[in-house]
């Protein structure tokens, strides 16, 4: 496992949901973490969902995709903890600073 | 649509995804960038920084979508390999069905040996804290030959290691007995065992309750458990049965319990359990060893400790009873684990032959390699194209590969299959050892053996060629337009060692086979000193309550022997306490009555019980005086037959006709035997044992000789014209007319007896010879193939030399040369790898040496002359080749 991956896994145990928040949450360039989060969803690890639109509707904005860890998936988390221990213990950073 | 409009960049970029996640993978970008541009916008962050961080986002959509592209293609080009590569193998049959037979059966070999291996040594043994249990051994020295063998212990030496060992110690004993009051009389097996020996095992029973401290002692063993096998036989497996009154040996036991199916007994299957008289206050003698021993270490104890103890005793031992006991001065007491005295002797053979399958594997996998090398060459041109085409190193490699992994999947599939069937077979017609612990099963770990062992397979015969293969071909692009005879001489030099490797691995399978072969042929030769053929047997054991007296026993062998006398073709037939080939009767102490001898010496010989006629029937040669007769009767005097052992023995240098022996020692009541008759030695307890002291005692004879052990229990020996069939079926009838209570038991013919006696060695020798067979058939099958297709691509050259007018004799024999060459070459290195292994069979050969000269003169030369056998029909087509047809090959 890869830091990269460990950390996305991580975020995603720590209840971020989509794309950019996490990249944001660990530090990471989006288009890595979209990759890593496509490959765990082919591999069944991770689920993606729409949101509801209704709520998307009433922010005004498109859908977005959540994505869930998947049952298959909590040894591998277990095993990133094990391994880069504390990262989703460190502060998340936002794209354009305060939250 | 909610949000501003999706970008077209975003929707070019969206060709990269693949198809089916397309649409997910748009709107879910459209998301993401929507929302960065308002936070951008509403950040109020400097715009250099907004410009940045919006770009990012855009790269990561582009990084995101490459990525999903490329799996997408990886994933397709390999199920497009997967096909390519099927058909091809479905379109080339004979490589396919050759390689994959051959992995099959290389697999299924290793799965198999694998799985008896589990079922038999790793198994846990079924107690409770099985790694607490051990066998205690009392080693018996002989005399004469200084060997050592274990002996069980004597009722006093069993309760002294009781209270001295800090062992909790359980004794047993087997034997037959008549089983009566079930729905029909039946011959069992038993277990005599001291009442904790339940307990100490950790056993518990199925159904009812085990043995209650002081069940052993003396009267009160009117008690009985039932083994779930027999409960279901005789019972039909009634509950009710617990609590039934049976009878065994004609006297009445209850039975209190019955055993759970998963119970093993430690030495042999048993039928039942029944406590053994054992009184702690007056055991019996000294010298009568009946009582095999198990013992429970204390928790955290060690077997060296315990041992250290034992040592003591037996010093002590030898110390009150100088020259009386016989026990060996170097290991008097030895302790050894449970696991290891119940699975020991079969571990070695077991471990021998896995490394016999593992390196039939090695040959199948080297052959299937060279398969592949040749197949790879086959499609140069193809793969030449490719490369100019501009394919990459993995891509050319992967049909290949994706061929080695077919072929490997498919072959460790039908290996199973071909394990499943092998285990059968060998549950069937192996030793019992086998099944001790349970049946064989294939389960999740002869799974991940078969795995792994497909694994390194697929290692030699898929990734080796493809990667040597490859580079040749990539070397043949560069050397555009230059075309060898034979291929790369890189590749033909690998598809060379590949063969010789073959041929090395097949002698030295022929080697070790050919030296069991021979120590088994040894063996079965070994002369028994009896002469089996027409002889029948069958076993006899007369209950206590119906033959209450040596009087009875005596007029039943009586009548017996008339009857079987009376029958039509019966030429002699007798009874004898332990049948020759199934076990050793005991040794008893005894002197020559008539001689001074130092009475601290210990002098003993094995004695048989047989009836008039018994010597005759096993044709055991008479070699002086006379043989016993009907005259020979209680009352009459005591009179014994010796073998030419005992004779040499006992009275060197004279004729024991006339002499005499005392049973036992000079207070013992017993009466002074005059010998009357010297006969050849009998081979007692198999073809391995050496000649020993042994006396015949008259049936009449010999319950005043030494008070009447064992002489309820005979097996009847006929010799008889008849077929065996036949002759059995008379003997049963016979035995039925006279009491038609007696169970039939072991109704057999000597010389199933004696083939019975050596099932072990028949096994380790008839699989090695089964996997040396395989192993020099598939290195013959690798020469054969190397040759055919060196004279497929010589075919040009061939036919030129044809056209110029080369002998045809002059090109068969220059084809064998090669052949010959790389069959001398793996000759060689089998026989010498064989020299320098040959002493791991050691201990498995009889009568050959470990660098016998017939086998490893043999070995080499059947090897070369099948690999030449094997070269002869490609080198033959290649003499007939047709000059003009072999110019248009290109």
């Amino acid at each position: 496992m890869t830091y990269p991956t460990a950390m996305v896994l991580q975020a995603l145990a720590a209840g971020h949901r989509y794309g950019f928040e996490i990249a944001t949450a660990v530090g990471l360039r989006p288009g890595a973490v979209y990759q890593i989060l496509h490959r765990l969803e082919e591999a069944r690890l991770v689920s993606g969902a729409w949101e509801d639109p209704r709520e998307a509707r009433s922010e005004g904005r498109p859908s977005r995709r959540y994505y869930r860890l998947g049952r298959a998936a909590e040894p591998l988390v277990t095993e990133a903890r094990r391994r880069f221990p504390d990262l989703t213990a460190a502060p998340g950073r936002e794209a354009f600073g305060a939250r | 649509m909610i949000g501003p409009k999706r970008p077209r960049w975003l929707a070019a970029l969206a060709r990269l995804v693949p198809e089916d996640r397309r649409g997910d993978w748009l709107r879910e970008w459209h998301a993401e960038l929507t929302r960065i541009a308002r936070e951008a916008a509403s950040s109020g962050a400097p715009f250099g920084r907004r410009i940045r961080v919006r770009l990012a986002a855009g790269l990561g959509a582009f990084e995101d979508a490459l990525g999903m592209g490329r799996r997408a293609r990886a994933r397709a080009t390999w199920l497009r390999d997967l096909r390519v590569a099927a058909r091809g193998l479905w379109r080339s049959p004979s490589f396919t069905l050759v390689a994959v037979t051959t992995l099959a059966l290389g697999i299924g070999a290793n799965a198999a040996i694998y799985s008896v291996t589990r079922s038999a040594l790793l198994r846990p043994l079924p107690f409770r804290a099985p790694e607490q249990l051990v066998d205690v051994r009392l080693s018996f020295q002989n005399r004469h030959s200084g060997a050592e063998h274990p002996i069980p212990a004597s009722e006093p030496e069993f309760l002294e290691l009781r209270a001295d060992l800090g062992v909790d110690l359980a004794g047993y004993w087997t034997g037959d007995v008549n089983l009566g009051g079930a729905e029909q009389p039946l011959r069992v097996s038993a277990a005599f065992v001291t009442a904790n020996f339940l307990d100490l095992l950790g056993a518990a029973p199925a159904l009812g309750r085990g043995f209650r401290t002081g069940e052993d002692l003396p009267g009160n063993t009117g008690v009985v458990v039932l083994s779930h096998g027999l409960w279901i036989r005789a019972f039909a497996g009634d509950p009710g049965a617990v609590g039934r009154e049976v009878t065994l040996n004609g006297r009445a036991v209850t039975v209190v319990g019955v055993l759970p199916e998963a119970f093993v007994f430690p030495e042999r299957p048993v039928d039942l359990l029944q406590p053994n008289p054992l009184d702690p206050v007056a055991p019996g003698g000294r010298s009568s060893h009946y009582l095999t021993m198990i013992g429970r270490l204390e928790p955290g104890s060690t077997i060296a400790a315990s041992q250290a103890r034992a040592t003591d005793l037996a010093a002590r031992w030898s110390e009150e009873y100088p020259g009386r006991h016989g026990v060996s001065p170097d290991h008097p007491v030895t302790l050894v684990s449970l696991r290891e005295s119940m699975v020991g002797e079969v571990r070695a053979s077991l471990l021998l032959l896995l490394g016999v399958v593992g390196l039939v594997l090695l040959i199948a996998s080297a052959n299937v390699a060279s398969l592949v090398l040749m197949r790879i060459e086959h499609r140069q041109p193809e793969t030449e194209l490719r490369l100019a085409l501009g394919a990459g190193a993995r891509g050319v490699a992967r049909p290949f590969l994706a061929e080695s992994a077919i072929l490997a999947v498919v072959g460790a599939a039908l290996g199973l299959a071909v394990a499943a069937g092998a285990i059968g077979v060998l549950e069937r017609f192996g030793p019992a050892e086998l099944t001790r612990l349970g049946k064989i099963r294939i389960d999740l770990a002869v799974l991940g053996f078969t795995v792994t062992a497909t694994g390194l397979a697929c290692l030699v015969f898929g990734l080796m060629p493809v990667a040597s293969g490859l580079r040749a071909a990539v070397a043949g692009r560069l050397r555009d337009g230059v075309r060898t005879a034979t291929g790369g001489t890189a590749r033909a030099r690998l598809r060379q060692a590949l063969v010789v490797t073959e041929i090395t691995l097949a002698v030295l399978l022929v080697i070790g086979a050919g030296l069991l072969i021979k120590s088994f042929a040894k063996l079965r030769a070994m002369e028994p000193g009896f002469d089996p053929a027409g002889v029948v047997t069958m076993d006899l054991s007369l209950n206590s309550t119906d033959y209450p007296d040596a009087a009875a026993v005596f007029g039943f062998h009586e009548a017996l022997a008339e009857r079987l006398e009376r029958l039509p073709g019966v030429v002699a037939a007798g009874a004898i306490r332990v049948l020759p080939f199934t076990g050793t009767p005991g040794l008893e102490s005894m002197k020559p009555a008539d001689r001074a001898i130092d009475p601290d010496q210990y002098w003993n010989a094995q004695y048989q019980v047989v009836s008039p006629g018994t010597l005759e029937a096993l044709g055991v040669p008479l070699l002086e005086g006379r043989g016993l007769t009907p005259s020979d009767r209680p009352g009459a005097p005591a009179v014994a037959l010796v073998n030419r052992a005992m004779a040499d023995e006992f009275w060197p240098g004279a004729s024991p006709i006339g002499r005499t022996v005392k049973f036992g020692t000079p207070s013992t009541a017993t009466p002074v035997l005059t010998i009357v008759g010297v006969v050849g030695d009998v081979r007692q307890s198999g073809y391995r044992a050496a000649g020993a002291p042994q006396i015949y005692l008259p049936r009449g004879q010999a319950s005043a000789i030494y008070g009447g052990l064992g002489t309820r229990f005979a097996t009847l020996v006929v010799r008889s014209a008849l077929p065996p069939a036949a002759a059995m079926a008379a003997l049963r009838e016979v035995v039925r007319e006279l009491d038609p209570r007696l169970p039939i038991a072991n109704l057999s013919t000597m010389s199933r007896v004696m083939a019975g006696s050596v099932t072990d060695e028949r096994f380790l020798a008839g699989l090695v010879a089964v996997f040396s067979g395989l192993a020099l058939t598939l290195g013959a099958v690798g020469v054969g193939g190397i040759v055919a297709y060196a004279v497929e691509r010589r075919t040009r050259e061939l036919g030129l030399r044809i056209a110029l007018g080369a002998g045809r004799s002059g090109i068969l024999l220059g084809i064998l040369r090669g052949a010959l060459g790389l069959a001398v070459a793996g000759a060689l290195g089998g026989t010498l790898l064989g020299l320098a292994t040959a002493r791991l069979l050691e201990r498995h050969l009889f009568g050959v040496g470990t660098a016998d000269p017939t086998v490893f003169l043999a070995a080499p030369l059947v090897l070369t002359a099948a690999a030449l056998g094997a070269a002869l029909l490609p080198a033959v087509r290649a003499t007939r080749i047709d000059p003009i047809e072999a110019m248009r090959v290109e």
